[in-house]
């Protein structure tokens, strides 16, 4: 599994380019955000609550199909899944997007509260960096999981792009509502949907642990 | 490049690599792949997979890698059922058309099938320097391989094969596309793995070449085993047993058209 995690950091780091135009936009986002609506800035909570899904699913979305696209491709279903169990292929898939997607949603948050600090605005409860840490790498993780699952099995990539494409969309402009929304998530309900995503994510595992390769190397 | 195995305890006993029992595939489609297959694959035997297109070859060998699901029968490899981590430790596969990425280098190709075999890195980087100067390529372990020829990218599919320790190789129209000299390193280590102890069986088209290098042949046609054997038993069997100037291409025409020209008649009727 180390060399499909090792081989597939490998695909999105030699391809920036998309990984650049895509956090290019959403930094232009978030700058506008900071020009044009500077109230919604100083609500720092919430849209720092925004924000860092929207990278990350924007990320998540953009690998996701990066990944399986290079797979398609190449042609290399055949190869890796006779060295490797199905299992095993899509849970290093997941670990790389999840991975890749956090460590850019953290640079984004801790780019955005270094400049709402600097602004006036007030630091996020502590809660809200739990979030970050905890929940939200869980969510991607069974996101990325989910995506990989049916972007793999449906021979034509482009027609689960195009039904993705309005969940994130939706996503990206939570964060322009953000200030609407109140913030009310306590420690416990965190530790609560954590421990729902894990258990999402071990069911989406065996789910993908039944798939035949022999479907997989068809489809593609 | 082959790296000697270790002999067992028993070595007057004829150890066997690959067993397939009752081999059979029927895809989703209803098409028949493969029926009743058996055959048996010794320790430093190479045994040729020969017949037409569709014929059953590839889908015998998916099966042996588990990439695809027999609707029957059973494979062994190293005592080991199909699919299971021993089994697969135990395998090497050339594919007919090079499945390489795109973006690794070939020295990443290498190294990534050595870490999927867990190969020490020590040893992994020694092996890897090898196979690219045995293979001419030692000034393009850097390049990607997206412009390479057609003969270069089964280079990089083969040297991939090689660079893990594999004691079975399977091997899918091997020479096609490859140039005089990389037929002839690929010949070499063919024969060297033989020679170590290694057991090989590849699928192809060209008979003479196959004729040079086997010890065994397997003929298959509509997914069923015509004849199985050495080119002396074959000849026997073809009813050649006096002719010893009769070649491979001779034996398989000579076996093969009665079944083809049954086949045409059969279409012919519907």
């Amino acid at each position: 599994m180390r060399a499909i995690i090792w081989k597939d950091l490998r695909t999105i780091v030699y391809h920036p380019q998309k990984l650049l135009i895509i956090n290019a936009a959403l930094l232009g986002l978030v700058i506008w955000l900071g020009m044009s609506k500077g109230d919604i800035l100083r609500t720092s909570d919430s849209t720092f609550l925004f924000l860092m899904p929207s990278v990350m699913l924007m990320n998540v979305y953009q690998f996701s199909f990066q990944l399986i696209y290079s797979e398609k491709l190449n042609k290399s279903w055949e190869k890796i899944l006779y060295l490797f169990d199905t299992g095993q292929v899509f849970l290093a898939k997941s670990i790389v997007i999840t991975l890749v997607s956090w460590v850019i949603s953290i640079i984004f948050g801790s780019s955005f509260l270094i400049f709402n600090l600097l602004n006036g605005g007030s630091f996020p409860p502590p809660f809200v960096f739990l979030f970050s840490l905890f929940l939200l790498p869980v969510f991607a993780f069974v996101l990325s999981e989910l995506m990989i699952l049916i972007m793999s099995l449906i021979g034509q990539l482009i027609v689960v792009r195009i039904i993705f494409i309005p969940f994130f969309i939706a996503a990206l402009t939570s964060v322009l509502e953000a200030g609407k929304y109140s913030l009310d998530i306590q420690l416990f309900k965190l530790a609560v949907y954590t421990a729902i995503g894990i258990g999402i994510s071990f069911l989406l595992f065996l789910l993908t642990k039944k798939i035949s390769k022999e479907r997989l190397v068809t489809s593609s | 490049m082959i790296e000697k195995q270790n002999p067992k305890n028993d070595s007057t006993k004829e150890r066997i690599s690959l067993v397939v029992e009752k081999l059979g595939k029927i895809y989703d489609d209803g098409t028949v792949a493969i029926k009743d297959l058996s055959f048996k694959l010794h320790d430093g035997e190479i045994l040729g997979l020969i017949g037409p297109n569709g014929a059953g070859k590839t889908t015998t060998l998916k099966c042996l890698m588990n990439l695809v699901e027999p609707s029957e029968g059973e494979i062994r490899i190293k005592e080991f059922p199909a699919g299971t981590r021993e089994a697969k430790a135990s395998i090497a596969y050339i594919p007919e058309i090079p499945i390489l990425y795109n973006d690794l280098t070939v020295r990443e190709h290498l190294k990534f099938v050595t870490m999927a075999y867990r190969v020490p890195e020590k040893k992994a980087l020694g092996r890897i320097d090898r196979l690219l100067k045995e293979f001419d390529l030692q000034n393009r372990g850097g390049e990607t391989p997206i412009h390479f020829s057609k003969g270069m990218r089964k280079k990089v599919s083969i040297m991939c094969a090689l660079v893990h320790n594999a004691q079975v190789f399977l091997i899918d129209e091997p020479f096609i596309g490859l140039d005089p000299r990389a037929v002839q390193t690929l010949k070499n280590s063919i024969l060297a793995a033989k020679e170590a102890g290694m057991s090989v069986l590849f699928s192809t088209h060209i008979l003479d070449m196959a004729e040079k290098i086997c010890d065994k042949f397997l003929i298959l046609q509509n997914g069923i085993k015509i004849a199985e054997g050495s080119l002396v038993e074959l000849r026997a069997l073809a009813g050649f047993q006096n002719r010893k100037e009769t070649t491979l291409e001779d034996i398989y025409i000579a076996l093969t058209e009665p079944i083809l020209r049954e086949t045409q008649a059969e279409e012919k009727d519907q």
